[in-house]
């Protein structure tokens, strides 16, 4: 409970610090609904074109990218430092949460906001009411499913941050694997088979964040969602253990620094 | 290393009145600043051959996404050709395309960050045009980028389907084209960077035109799929000439107009030239230098 007031206290704080800018504020979140806007037209047009495509069409695409284009804002909008932490380790700019009491990580995590990802948080949930037209049973479930979806999210980029720890600056590596899961997260899910259909679903897992959970919305089934939980929780559990690994290999940049 | 060599050819001239008097002027002499401006941008990205490499897995990545989409799309349509093209020239057509998009530098940050920054008034008292030195570090930067990407793009394409034919006429044809639109690509950042002197941050207008470039230039699909008035629309705005024009020229252009393609850039450039040279000068204006 604690500490999910501390994660709540953040998040207010960053947000007045970003609306201390408020046109670059609004300016940059529009820009992030535009940008999901123009997929969304990407597949319009592609569907008016091509009907159905390995039993996809435009409303399943339209449900897949409402997922996870909400998720994803909610996973970088609450926890943005898991967008590129790795960059930080390298720098040794990690003193700083060391040597306060609250968990390293998710100090870490819950320090930095990413403004444009609250354009994808209120897209996912714009496209949600406008095209899937929802009952209020879906919306639960949406809101329910989303809950692993952040934490595999947060978890996976944790993971790929806390690659900095061992082979110094990854951040170049780090944003090519968040991007991987990204592209995947947003393609149908039929497109893929074989070897690479296993990699979606464990190195990569695009199938666990997006797929998987686009499909329950479809065919609810408990048993699924309770092992989506399960290994929510494995994924997080990894991760810190990972990080926490990791952090035993830190050394510091000495930086003198002030923050306000 | 290359500025304390001109700084000792300087002194060279200096000391001897001869070399002075034959210091190239007019036309030569910014063909060679600007000349080794480029040549500067250009050794410079020579330094960040990682980057390239990180720029080819995702090239990699994304071909073998749109692979995927692609051979579902035809094996559904049960046809040969889409929009005129085999699933092979399409996914080079996607190679070319994606190696446009990709290749492009962050213009707009700089020229942001100058403005707000106020960096801008120590650039402006240089003897160099503020403009022209950007276009040349931009084409150096542009160039590497545009060839590592695009091989990497080729060899990537020339994997996953094979080879298609392609012709010297087309590629020749598709070098002036991309020129073209390199020049008008190269406004329209340098363009949105300037809109810092107004706004408080331009990079939400850079991101908005990348994505109508991607969408409406014909990044991820080819014009000609764009159905009924909206693809005559598309067809007839001037992003297509940024990305589709060229890329359909590489890989082979029946039934598409080179002479209209060129035709359609060139107003566009001159366009472009106009707005943002009243945005510069509009811009210029609302520097204010105070103290030293």
């Amino acid at each position: 409970m604690q500490l999910l007031r501390f994660v709540l206290y953040y998040v207010r704080a960053n947000f007045q610090v970003a609306l201390e800018y408020r046109a670059s504020f609004w300016a940059r979140v529009f820009g992030m609904f535009l940008n999901d806007v123009m997929w969304i037209a990407f597949w319009g047009i592609f569907f008016s074109r091509f009907r159905v495509v390995r039993g996809y069409g435009f409303p399943e695409i339209v449900t897949l990218w409402s997922f996870a284009a909400f998720s994803f804002g909610i996973a970088t909008g609450v926890f943005g430092g898991c967008w590129r932490f790795a960059r930080q380790i390298a720098n040794g700019e990690v003193d700083f949460y060391l040597v306060l009491p609250k968990p390293v990580l998710l100090h870490l995590l819950v320090s930095t906001m990413m403004v444009m990802a609250w354009g994808d948080v209120l897209f996912g949930i714009a496209v949600f009411l406008l095209f899937v037209h929802p009952s209020a049973i879906q919306i639960g479930g949406f809101l329910l499913l989303s809950v692993p979806s952040v934490a595999i999210f947060v978890a996976y980029a944790v993971i790929a941050n806390s690659l900095s720890f061992w082979l110094g600056n990854s951040d170049g590596l780090t944003q090519q694997a968040l991007g991987a899961l990204l592209i995947f997260a947003t393609y149908p899910s039929a497109l893929f088979g074989g070897v690479t259909r296993v990699v979606l679903y464990s190195v990569i897992p695009a199938g666990l964040v997006a797929y998987l959970p686009v499909t329950l919305l479809r065919h609810w089934s408990w048993p699924l969602v309770a092992a989506l939980y399960g290994a929510a929780t494995l994924a997080l559990v990894v991760a810190t253990g990972v990080f926490y690994t990791g952090l035993r290999r830190y050394e510091s940049g000495n930086l003198m620094a002030m923050r306000a | 290393m290359s500025a304390a060599t001109e700084i000792v050819l300087e002194r060279g001239e200096r000391s001897s009145a001869p070399s002075a008097l034959r210091r190239p002027r007019g036309a030569a002499a910014a063909l060679a600043k600007y000349g080794a401006v480029f040549e500067t941008s250009l050794r410079n990205q020579l330094a960040y051959a990682g980057e390239a490499a990180v720029r080819g897995i995702f090239l990699a990545l994304i071909l073998f996404v749109f692979l995927q989409l692609w051979r579902a799309t035809y094996a559904a349509e049960q046809t040969a050709r889409i929009a005129g093209l085999t699933m092979a020239q399409m996914i080079w057509y996607l190679a070319v395309t994606e190696s446009i998009i990709i290749s492009r530098p962050s213009l707009n940050s700089v020229v942001d960050n100058d403005v707000r920054t106020g960096d801008i008034a120590y650039t402006l008292i240089r003897p160099l045009g503020y403009a022209a030195y950007h276009l040349a570090n931009y084409l150096g930067e542009r160039v590497f980028r545009f060839v590592t990407t695009l091989a990497i793009g080729c060899a990537l394409a020339l994997l996953y389907v094979g080879p298609v034919p392609l012709s010297a006429a087309n590629a020749v044809a598709a070098l002036l084209t991309l020129a073209l639109a390199v020049l008008v690509d190269f406004l329209l950042s340098f363009g949105i960077g300037l809109l810092a002197f107004w706004m408080e941050d331009t990079s939400s207008v850079f991101l908005i035109y990348s994505r109508v470039l991607m969408l409406l230039g014909g990044m991820m699909l080819p014009l000609d799929v764009f159905p009924g008035t909206f693809g005559r629309i598309v067809r007839a705005l001037p992003f297509g000439g940024l990305v589709y024009g060229p890329a359909r020229v590489a890989i082979g252009a029946e039934g598409f107009s080179i002479a209209g393609l060129l035709a359609q850039q060139i107003v566009t450039l001159g366009a472009c030239a106009f707005l943002v040279g009243a945005i510069y000068r509009a811009g210029i204006r609302r520097v204010n230098v105070n103290g030293g």
